[in-house]
């Protein structure tokens, strides 16, 4: 991996080559829109969010070619767009990110989804937004550990718990959902 | 610690997780991103030669506050050069301060004062008699 100062993205993105900001794009913006979709629950906000967050590497684009880890740096910026739009719709965080949840879970239903996917997305809007978030990261965001710590702005163990148990309460949740199923059978 | 493995049950789960269907962003957004991208860079490409302009022109103003000022407390009258007078007129001179003197004794005299004053040798009765600015 390049580091601070070679990356030729990077160097691109801080001398302001317009061609630099598409291969950001290309790389980075589905990940970005997936995770911001799992956060807000709504395509319309991800996407705004997602320009947002372009749109702040611009402004901030000389300071590019120091940045360490261009991945967290874009997702944190997410996390803080997100928190923002949310605050704009005048919902607290917490309240959108639950309101947000059975809109995330219809957002990812697909006509041929599975009986688990469906029920596993029901379990994902009941987990605590923190732990959600975690997985948003990890699975939307594909973002290691160390990256979710950044992002959040915790510690690696604290992001790597987080996630575990959110994975835990989801198993636990599937697993009376399919019990109670059995019961009334 | 970081990707620590996960017991096996959560290893499904989270493959069940991930291999589910995603959103994906509409086709309009990367035009809609990148458009503004360019539009951004574009004002700051603005921004920035405002800011030239701007400075270039407050050095311009600074400058010429700074030369009027100087030209204002400094006098630049050019001081005409003033040919010494002749020997004869030297002469003359050391005549009307000095009657007693001949006129061989006076124009010797005169011939002594303005060689001095030539070789920057100033004497008081030199610059009486107009011989101070001599070169």
């Amino acid at each position: 991996m390049n580091g601070p100062g070679t990356d030729p993205l990077l160097l691109g993105l801080a001398a302001g080559d317009p061609r630099a900001f598409a291969a950001l794009y290309d790389r980075y913006a589905v990940r970005l829109y997936r995770a911001a979709c799992g956060i807000l629950g709504s395509r319309e906000d991800a996407e705004d969010v997602v320009q947002e967050v372009f749109l702040a590497a611009v402004r901030s684009h000389e300071r590019l070619g120091d940045v360490r880890d261009l991945t967290a740096y874009l997702f944190t910026a997410m996390s803080r767009a997100a928190t923002r739009c949310a605050m704009r719709r005048t919902r607290t965080l917490q309240a959108s990110r639950g309101a947000a949840n059975e809109a995330a879970a219809a957002l990812k239903r697909a006509p041929a989804e599975s009986p688990d996917w469906h029920r596993l997305q029901q379990a994902l809007g009941l987990l605590p937004s923190p732990q959600r978030e975690v997985i948003t990261l990890k699975i939307d965001g594909e973002l290691t550990f160390a990256q979710i710590a950044q992002v959040l702005g915790v510690s690696i163990n604290t992001a790597a718990s987080r996630y575990r148990y959110a994975l835990q309460k989801l198993k636990a949740f599937l697993m009376e959902k399919s019990t109670s199923q059995e019961a009334r059978q | 610690m970081a990707e620590r493995k996960l017991p096996r049950d959560l290893e499904r789960l989270e493959r069940l997780l991930a291999a589910g269907p995603r959103p994906e962003p509409s086709a309009a957004l990367r035009q809609r991103v990148l458009g503004g991208v360019q539009s951004e860079l574009h004002r700051e490409d603005v921004l920035l030669r405002w800011r030239c302009a701007t400075t270039l022109a407050a050095t311009v103003l600074l400058a010429v506050g700074l030369s009027l000022a100087a030209v204002e407390t400094t006098a630049f009258a050019l001081q005409p050069r003033r040919s010494p007078p002749s020997v004869h007129e030297v002469a003359r001179r050391l005549r009307q301060l000095s009657p007693d003197l001949s006129p061989a004794e006076s124009v010797r005299e005169a011939t002594l004062l303005q060689i001095g004053a030539e070789v920057g040798c100033r004497t008081k009765l030199g610059d009486q008699l107009g011989l101070g600015n001599a070169p």
